[in-house]
């Protein structure tokens, strides 16, 4: 068995009710978690089928890190066609599924086919089965977690499974894990739906090994006490994790709010739904995933419900977005997104929009089913979210998702819209911090900031500390233009290095410069794995990735610099209030900043496609091969206007 | 004498688990760990820990803990021997 991989996977089809194991060396090229998923859905997904047909493929990995002592090593990946894009569908959770899914015995599972009934997959050292789930389906998540530990009589069992919003095929459902982990963009819960796996269930009891067991430990060790315990980030995400650190007691920063009309709330609004709301009312106690000293989570109880996993981007999709100020609603509307299973950030993000279109008289009660949509009504928004899963009323367009919606309702709608690639957006301060908003449009699967967005932007990096970590000039006004492109460039590779080692991307460069550094994730994967690759090779692997994913949303969705568009409401209303009052997204300086980003990336900057040379730079000539032959040849240099392979690294 | 754990502390990451094995048996496998985490369904945790627990002379557990939940039983014995 390779240090730090079980060095097997599994295929299942579930059409045939059949799986088998595969013996699997480690990849050099793309290592594990998102990157063997990307590398291996490239090659299965066939064109011209969308990401609910049975020959689409969905895969789980967990990367070389995980299972081990290394700190936040805990992450799941979770790649497939995305329902909502067409492109890259690629989703991350933590929790305590993808450790026990190695120690289960396995690197990767692949899910192809569909079964002619539902059911629920269990793998164990010992066996892999099809379970029937007839009895399950129509079950929430947590309940369904609950019966599986119960049917085999193991509590310590962990699962991945979909609510009845993945069974009942809402574009944008989710995975759920450990009750409140989400492995949320890109609607994979309803690709579990229509193949009719409503769970992966998985019990370890293999181990996973170290090539320098001693050497990993000291190092362990010594980053512990060294990096991690003097950390700021890590102090502050003890105490409430990103929802402590979001909203910074008095400190009136940028929010997405009403629909992301603005992104100023007064602070007698926080007030009544921050951090020490929820502590003081329904803490129960603060929670980690497996394997992290930072425990930035929390477990709350509010009334008949616990429910745990509400971080920032809850709070904003449940809160700022909705305008809404009662905590209790906030909770109930966090915990039945996670019980239904569906993704809170698009979910927040129909809804908001269709408050919005009620309020301009775009929609009326007859097509909202009799609710009157409004800010700050919690109990509405309750029976909103309960139609979207249902498909009843409004519910039945809004499932489609935001873009689809818009297309559907017309009558101007689409002016309130935000998406990108046609992706719902609900984030905040994308108007002030300009490489937070390109990371957020050019991200691989459509839109999000868990790409290249660098949430250090707002810290103000001095220039000698950006030169020292990036090789970039000047980063620090986060409402300049200059040299966001590249820095977009450096979080997308680095990411994908994050990603494909399972770490979590937390407590790493994204938030903190000292955290999780590219030399030290190399050391780390040395000493797990014995592999000698230095932190230029996993940052090469990070671009390789990252393009290869490029190339994925060429082939299947069509993707280029045509489509990296400024959301039209971003660049329509400014910021009216606060520190960033007057920010808003301006077309000069957007193209500015794409054009730095394709020529860092070493793309056409006209396209938006990479360039041969660069393909080739990175070792995906056979990628490059099938584009071709689908008749999408990549530019050349040459032709591009660019002088060979510029990019960095 | 084995470990003590402090529940009430307890965050769930189970590195004690982790440690535990790796400190018994060199490997990664909280399956083989003399000390396991539980999750309940009303939000809290129990910890079990097993009669194999007793042998270490600083319990790796009780080090990679992040909220000093764990005491070891010759932390114990000493306190109460002061």
């Amino acid at each position: 068995m390779p240090h730090g991989h079980t060095g097997k996977m599994l295929w299942v089809d579930l059409t045939a009710g059949r799986w088998r194991i595969e013996a699997q060396d480690p990849d050099p090229n793309f290592f594990g978690g998102r990157g063997l998923n990307q590398r291996r859905l490239f090659e299965l997904q066939p064109e011209g089928k969308d990401g609910l047909d049975p020959q689409s493929p969905i895969l789980l990995s967990a990367g070389p890190l995980v299972g081990t002592l290394v700190p936040g090593a805990c992450r799941l990946a979770v790649d497939f066609r995305n329902l909502v894009t067409g492109g890259v569908g690629s989703a991350n959770l933590g929790g305590h599924f993808a450790a026990e899914m190695k120690f289960a015995g396995f690197d990767q599972i692949v899910i192809q086919g569909r079964s002619p009934r539902p059911v629920y997959l269990l793998v164990t050292p010992e066996t892999v089965v099809l379970r029937d789930a007839a009895g399950l389906w129509g079950v929430d998540t947590w309940e369904t977690e609950n019966r599986i530990k119960r049917l085999e009589n193991d509590p310590r069992i962990k699962t991945l499974s979909i609510g009845p919003a993945g069974e009942n095929g809402v574009r944008f459902a989710c995975l759920i894990g450990d009750r409140g982990r989400a492995a949320g963009y890109g609607g994979c819960g309803a690709v579990f739906g229509a193949k009719r796996l409503k769970a992966i269930a998985v019990r370890g009891g293999l181990p996973v090994t170290a090539a320098h067991p001693e050497a990993l430990l000291d190092e362990v060790v010594r980053f512990n006490r060294e990096v991690i315990e003097k950390s700021d980030f890590v102090k502050v995400h003890r105490g409430g994790g990103t929802l402590a650190a979001y909203l910074l007691p008095g400190e009136n920063r940028p929010h997405a709010v009403g629909n992301m009309s603005g992104e100023f709330w007064d602070n007698a609004s926080i007030g009544k739904v921050d951090r020490a709301v929820f502590d003081r009312r329904y803490l129960v106690r603060r929670h980690a995933c497996f394997a992290c000293p930072v425990y930035c989570s929390s477990v709350y109880r509010v009334g008949d419900l616990v429910c745990e996993g509400l971080q920032a981007n809850s709070w904003r999709a449940f809160a700022s977005n909705l305008g809404i100020t009662d905590p209790e609603m906030v909770m109930r509307l966090h915990a039945l997104a996670n019980r239904y299973g569906l993704d809170g950030d698009h979910a927040s993000a129909v809804m908001a929009w269709a408050v919005e279109c009620f309020q301009h008289g775009i929609i009326d009660r007859e097509e909202t089913g009799g609710l009157e949509l409004r800010w700050n009504d919690g109990p509405t928004m309750l029976r909103l979210l309960e139609q979207i899963v249902a498909g009843t009323g409004l519910g039945a367009v809004l499932a489609k998702g935001l873009d689809a919606a818009a297309a559907e309702v017309g009558r101007g709608s689409r002016r309130l819209a935000v998406t990108a690639h046609g992706n719902a957006l609900m984030e905040a301060a994308m108007r002030s911090h300009k490489a937070w908003a390109l990371g957020i449009v050019t991200s691989s699967k459509g839109g999000g900031h868990l790409r290249g967005a660098p949430a250090v932007e707002a810290r103000r990096i001095s220039p000698e500390l950006s030169r020292a970590c990036f090789g970039i000039d000047d980063i620090q006004d986060p409402t300049a233009y200059e040299n966001k492109g590249k820095l977009v460039a450096w979080y997308e590779n680095y990411k994908g290095v994050v990603d494909m080692m399972g770490l979590c991307y937390l407590p790493s460069m994204w938030m903190e410069l000292g955290l999780f550094t590219p030399d030290q994730i190399a050391r780390f994967h040395h000493l797990v794995t014995g592999a000698d690759g230095d932190a230029a090779t996993l940052m090469h692997a990070g671009a390789r990735l990252q393009t290869l994913e490029h190339l994925f949303n060429i082939l299947h969705a069509g993707f280029g610099r045509k489509d990296a568009r400024v959301p039209e409401k971003l660049a329509r209303i400014p910021v009216d209030r606060g520190p960033f009052a007057g920010q808003r997204l301006d077309a000069e300086g957007w193209e500015q900043m794409l054009d730095d980003y394709y020529i860092a990336r070493g793309y056409d900057p006209a396209s938006g496609w990479p360039t041969r040379e660069r393909m080739k730079a990175l070792g995906l000539e056979e990628a490059g091969r099938r584009l071709a032959a689908a008749g999408l040849p990549m530019p050349s240099a040459e032709a591009a206007g660019m002088m060979g392979d510029v990019a960095c690294p | 004498m084995p470990v003590t754990v402090d529940t009430t502390r307890c965050v769930g990451c189970r590195l004690c688990e982790l440690a535990c094995s790796f400190s018994r048996h060199g490997q990664f496998n909280p399956s083989l760990a003399a000390i396991a985490v539980c999750f309940q369904d009303d939000g809290t945790l129990a910890v079990a820990i097993s009669e194999d627990c007793a042998a270490c002379r600083r319990p790796l557990c009780a080090d990679f803990c992040p909220v000093g939940a764990i005491t070891s039983g010759k932390d114990q014995a000493s306190a109460a021997r002061s």
